[in-house]
């Protein structure tokens, strides 16, 4: 346990010390705060989108889960897996008192706390934004978004974890974050072609958080969807760690 | 004499049909062991299989009297490497570099980091990017992450690789110290033979995935050859029994 928060500790200086790492986080503190003042400027200019103000966390979380959080969450993957193998920076943990199923278990905790510190800051960042715009119609439209948020992790670590599966194959950081997007992209165009595919497919749950909020899912579509997600993490997690196990460094 | 090191018939093939097969050796306190041989021997594949990085096909590794697969993270607690490049984190700074080794240690003072940083001759640059070095300061930056521990074994692979001559020699003073002060074994690969002959006591001869000879290099001096001599020898010897078959 106690080289597992040791390495975990370290994965997450490493990222932090990153100036991408910092980039993405300013643009996930700045892009809601930009909306709600582009918002606030439309509603005293126009009076239109007088009603969007309470919405913008529910907003901001649905394009975050579309688009930019798992284009991060991608560049992470990449760059604790493909990025430390190509710079062979790897093997100096690898030769450290720890074993390689801490080693995986550590960077992929450093990834979920990633994806944790994304949703808890465009959640700050756009409740601030709505009480800007003075549009939180109380406390329920908070704890409303709260729970829209917390569920989201689930999808975004699913996906975390299918980045890392496709990260820890490729030695070329290009190749492996290529690959990537061509699959997201491929995964959110094929419901349009096959429909059933909007079922199966992992990346068709981005805005899962939806089912959670207002009137909602039944609970037997909850439940069900949930399982999918977790199964798809399952299978992600223990098939990246079966082949770094065996990986030759 | 306490076992450090104990390799047994160890094998690794790889797809070109390069690799190591049934080598064995051991070490003891106090041992500093060169393993020698020409660029693509099999060394670094040999350093690898000992410290976990590579599996291999057969064959097995015992560190201080232990399986090291099976008990990985009480063994490597003991021991100190510098495998195939002196690698570190580049957008780090020294002294950050050695924070994130020393976190896997609990029982390792603060204090150590500056220690082994004063050792090896890089605290003038302790808050300068690892990114900035000269390949020799970041040989001896990796040499000072190996040292961090306070090891009983050291493997290092090429350490002299891409230093100047000043930088060979700190080297070689530090090994030595360190191996009659502590009482540090080392594994030493090279390809150096002439380097190295000031350094180890004992040696092996790798070629072609086969540890063609190991011996003391005391006996060796005294039979008037110097290591270079001997090597060269070996190979020789080999090669006209190989054209012989």
């Amino acid at each position: 346990m106690f080289s597992l928060t040791a390495n975990w500790l370290n994965e997450m200086e490493k990222l932090w010390v990153q100036r991408r790492t910092k980039g993405f986080l300013l643009l996930t503190v700045l892009i809601p705060a930009l909306s709600a003042l582009a918002l606030a400027l439309l509603q005293i200019n126009t009076g239109i989108g007088a009603g969007l103000g309470s919405d913008l966390p529910i907003m901001m979380l649905g394009l975050f889960t579309t688009l930019f959080l798992p284009l991060f969450l991608m560049m992470t993957a990449v760059e604790l897996f493909t990025g430390e193998t190509s710079a062979r920076t790897l093997k100096l943990v690898l030769v450290r008192p720890i074993t390689r199923a801490k080693i995986f278990a550590s960077k992929v905790l450093a990834l979920a706390a990633y994806i944790a510190v994304h949703l808890a800051a465009v959640w700050a960042a756009s409740v601030a934004g709505s009480l800007l715009l003075n549009r939180v119609d109380g406390s329920g439209s908070i704890v409303d978004s709260m729970i829209a948020y917390a569920v989201a992790f689930v999808p975004m670590i699913a996906i975390g974890l299918i980045a890392v599966f496709i990260a820890g194959r490729f030695t070329s950081s290009a190749g492996a974050l290529g690959l990537m997007i061509f699959i997201f992209v491929a995964a959110k165009l094929l419901p349009f072609i096959f429909p059933e595919a909007a079922v199966w497919s992992v990346f068709s749950y981005t805005d899962w958080h939806t089912l959670w909020i207002g009137s909602g899912a039944s609970p037997g579509r909850l439940i069900n969807s949930f399982f999918i997600l977790v199964s798809y993490s399952m299978m992600a997690y223990t098939g990246s760690l079966l082949l770094f196990e065996r990986k030759s460094f | 004499m306490e076992g450090i090191l104990e390799v047994q018939d160890v094998s690794k093939r790889f797809n070109n049909g390069r690799g190591i097969h049934n080598v064995g050796f051991g070490l003891s306190k106090g041992d500093v062991f060169g393993l020698f041989g020409p660029n693509g021997a099999g060394k670094t594949t040999l350093l690898k299989i000992i410290t976990g990085l590579t599996r291999p096909d057969r064959g097995t590794v015992r560190l201080f009297g232990q399986p090291a697969p099976q008990r990985f993270e009480q063994v490597m607690a003991r021991v100190g490497c510098v495998i195939e490049s002196a690698d570190v984190y580049d957008y780090l700074s020294a002294y950050e570099n050695l924070k994130l080794a020393s976190r896997f240690y609990p029982d390792l003072p603060r204090s150590r980091i500056d220690q082994v940083l004063e050792e090896v001759g890089l605290t003038p640059y302790k808050r300068e990017k690892a990114g900035g070095f000269s390949l020799g300061m970041k040989q001896r930056l990796a040499l000072a992450a190996a040292l961090l521990p306070n090891p009983q074994l050291m493997i290092l692979d090429e350490p002299t690789n891409g230093l100047d001559i000043e930088g060979m020699v700190d080297i070689r003073q530090t090994i030595s110290r360190l191996a009659g002060e502590q009482g540090i074994a080392f594994l030493i690969s090279s390809h150096m033979i002439g380097d190295m002959e000031k350094l180890v006591n004992r040696f092996g001869i790798l070629r072609q995935g086969a540890l063609i000879r190991q011996d003391r290099l005391q006996g060796l001096l005294s039979d008037g050859l110097t290591l270079e001599q001997y090597y060269l020898e070996q190979i020789q010897t080999i090669k006209e029994a190989n054209a012989y078959v």
